[in-house]
């Protein structure tokens, strides 16, 4: 096997293996983020749309993660928007979404902090159809403005 | 909100991100929307803070309308949809702004591609031609649905609008 085609496998492979994939991070601060040490990325709770933490929280951001490539894929965006939610001092990430196209993967979600006392136990679901899913009640002076 | 109200919304939605995508592709921006009042209270346009309620229920308010906001391919972030979308809310006169849907579709569009290129032609003679052909790209269309709240039409905070 001559050198050059020796090269030529070398490139081929180092292409092959390298991720070829990117991940954009886009977000909304609705208050003052707070940057805590305590919490590491995984201990980020990650909620999908229709499930809840069982704790009162308010909002802190909005979080949309933009996967490429070999990024595209529901597992790194989320884990990316655990990753996002530590710096903003979030507990958790709830109404997850990520709509997977062929390249592309676009993940939403709302980076939360858990409410310091906690609130009576989430009302249940109205009994008329569609049913929401219960929510847990916010705090009285937690509404946030644009 | 009605089944056939729910069937508009969609079918607008779809043609939304169909035309996201054209305009992205043809250079034009992509950022767009609709405000569309629903039912029988007309308010005028709100000035003021606008509340948020995105992960969290809104208190009893009067419902002004819906509200879509969407954009394709580098546009389609919620840096550039949500200011939209509450400034949506206002001119509907709301003050508050539920987020129901944020929600991404990705669409194959054909365009065409025109490359120029060299060939040999003749002794120590090089032309140029161009060619071209239809291809295909991804496009990812955002879109952010949710409705307009008059949350003073029900709560403490009636009348505060500057």
């Amino acid at each position: 096997m001559s050198r050059a085609t020796l090269a030529c496998a070398a490139i081929a492979f180092a292409i092959a293996t390298s991720a070829c994939g990117h991940l954009e991070t886009h977000d909304v601060l609705l208050r003052a983020p707070t940057a805590r040490s305590d919490v590491a990325p995984r201990d980020v709770e990650i909620y999908f749309e229709g499930r809840w933490p069982e704790r009162a929280f308010y909002e802190v951001a909005l979080i949309q993660i933009v996967g490429f490539g070999t990024n595209a894929n529901p597992e790194d965006v989320t884990q990316a928007m655990a990753a996002r939610g530590r710096p903003l001092g979030c507990d958790a990430v709830v109404r997850v979404r990520v709509d997977q196209g062929y390249a592309r993967a676009n993940g939403f979600g709302v980076c939360v902090r858990y409410s310091p006392v906690q609130a009576p136990a989430a009302p249940t679901s109205p009994p008329a159809p569609p049913a929401p899913s219960p929510l847990p009640s916010a705090t009285p002076d937690d509404n946030t403005s644009l | 909100m009605s089944a056939s109200t729910s069937r508009t919304i969609a079918r607008a939605v779809g043609l939304a991100a169909a035309v996201a995508a054209l305009s992205a592709l043809t250079g034009c921006s992509s950022v767009g929307g609709s405000a569309i009042r629903t039912g029988p209270l007309r308010l005028p346009p709100y000035v003021g803070a606008v509340n948020l309620y995105v992960a969290r229920q809104p208190p009893a308010a009067a419902e002004l309308g819906v509200v879509e906001v969407h954009a394709a391919q580098s546009e389609a972030t919620i840096e550039t949809l949500l200011p939209l979308f509450v400034k949506k809310v206002a001119a509907l006169g709301g003050d508050g702004a539920v987020v129901d849907k944020v929600e991404a579709r990705f669409d194959w569009v054909s365009h065409p591609y025109t490359e120029t290129y060299t060939y040999s032609c003749g002794w120590r003679a090089t032309c140029v031609g161009t060619r071209t052909y239809m291809v295909n790209d991804e496009v990812m269309s955002v879109s952010m649905q949710g409705r307009a709240l008059r949350l003073g039409g029900h709560g403490a905070a009636a009348g505060t609008a500057p």
